[in-house]
């Protein structure tokens, strides 16, 4: 009997160890769906936006084919900030990376990195929440805070090093933004401002590079 | 008799169907009913004024610019916070950082003098700004505020007496007079 016993739990720890070490990593890309549609050279800033994340897309395949990247649908009832979030939190991606595209009328491209906060004196001091917990809505971000905190300020030091020659790096802003309302995993959001229709080419590489330093680092900080 | 007691209860159902009525309008915001207290002082507050000199906050291309003007101050901080924000939009407009059309509708202090509650006839943000733009102008507000010592330590920004709606921006919930940009 406890022979029995002890072999169904080995088998179980293995079974659950396997499945953690296996489990596939999985990035939501949504592209911003209210910018204007102002033109940047001869595409608007949506279409570019769209572009971006599509490319971006297919590249990251290419480079990690056991990822699973998936663009947000476009569709009517994920429009309204508060179904986004419901989508992404159902989903459960290891990460989720907003891009919004403007047009710069001057200067080289430029890129500013957001995240959720509210309460700049007290947010990371929130107490980490169990598996049961219920989290209101206007709080959800609490819940990634810490490490969503971490890789958007280690990435903003590590485009400035590394990629200063493409683009300029603005800052890491927390604040209430509409896109990130209501995620509970870490989302970042990208803005980049471009002066021509293809500057967007220039930030591929950069995320790539993203993609890879920090995707281990979410995935070990879930467990 | 019959006909007295029957005209009776018709006057008073039709006394309860207006009274529904008027119920009904002020529920669906059709009839805003106000009451304006006024209490002894009030007016001999705002009288007791003083000029002081302000600093006001605008970012203009990426740079924090700094402007001295001066106010009368009174007693009461409502009548002041007021004061400075219509300025604030004055030099805004004057900078072509505002809209022209752009005006402070109310402005009111909640109780415990903590919360204030800002509304504007139109959004201070356009469409075309980016989001740190944005931040940048509602920064440029808040720094001062704060600049001025008032004890208002967050702030809901409103719309026509709504929360502002923004693509880029949640103004649902307060907004922390220290900022969000740091700065």
């Amino acid at each position: 009997m406890s022979i029995k016993f002890y072999s169904i739990l080995v088998m179980l720890l293995f079974i659950t160890t396997t499945s953690i070490n296996s489990r596939s990593i999985t990035l939501l890309l949504d592209p911003a769906e209210k910018s204007t549609h102002q033109a940047v050279g001869n595409l608007t800033e949506h279409a570019i936006t769209i572009q971006l994340c599509q490319n971006l897309k297919k590249v990251l395949e290419h480079h990690y084919p056991s990822f699973k990247i998936i663009i947000t649908p476009l569709v009517p009832e994920l429009s309204q900030p508060h179904k986004k979030a419901s989508f992404a939190n159902t989903l459960q991606p290891d990460l989720l990376l907003n891009f919004s595209c403007f047009y710069k009328a001057e200067g080289r491209p430029l890129l500013t990195i957001y995240h959720y906060g509210l309460q700049p004196a007290t947010d990371s001091l929130t107490v980490s929440h169990n598996y049961l917990s219920f989290i209101p809505y206007q709080k959800a971000y609490l819940k990634a805070f810490g490490c969503t905190k971490k890789i958007a300020h280690e990435t903003l030091n590590f485009f400035n090093a590394e990629y200063k020659k493409n683009f300029e790096c603005n800052a890491v802003y927390a604040c209430p933004l509409l896109p990130l309302k209501g995620i509970m995993i870490p989302a970042l959001t990208f803005e980049m401002g471009l002066q021509n229709s293809n500057d967007w080419k220039l930030f591929i590489e950069p995320l790539v590079e993203f993609v890879k330093r920090n995707v281990q680092f979410i995935t070990d900080s879930k467990r | 008799m019959h006909k007295f007691l029957l005209h009776k209860d018709f006057f008073k159902a039709f006394l309860c169907f207006l009274m529904g009525m008027v119920a009904y309008s002020v529920y669906q915001e059709w009839i805003i009913i106000t009451v304006q207290l006024s209490m002894p002082g009030n007016n001999n507050k705002q009288l007791v004024t003083d000029q002081k000199e302000l600093t006001y906050f605008f970012c203009k291309a990426n740079q924090w610019h700094t402007e001295r003007s001066q106010l009368l101050w009174s007693k009461d901080e409502l009548h002041n916070l007021s004061a400075v924000i219509e300025q604030w939009i004055t030099l805004g407009k004057v900078e072509d950082l505002l809209d022209k059309k752009i005006k402070l509708q109310t402005a009111t202090i909640s109780t415990d003098k903590k919360t204030a509650y800002l509304s504007f006839n139109q959004s201070p943000l356009t469409q075309e700004q980016a989001i740190y733009q944005k931040l940048r102008v509602i920064e440029g507000l808040l720094k001062t505020i704060k600049a001025q010592n008032f004890t208002v330590t967050q702030i809901y920004f409103l719309n026509n007496h709504q929360p502002l709606q923004d693509a880029h921006l949640d103004f649902a919930e307060p907004w922390p007079l220290d900022g969000f940009t740091g700065q």
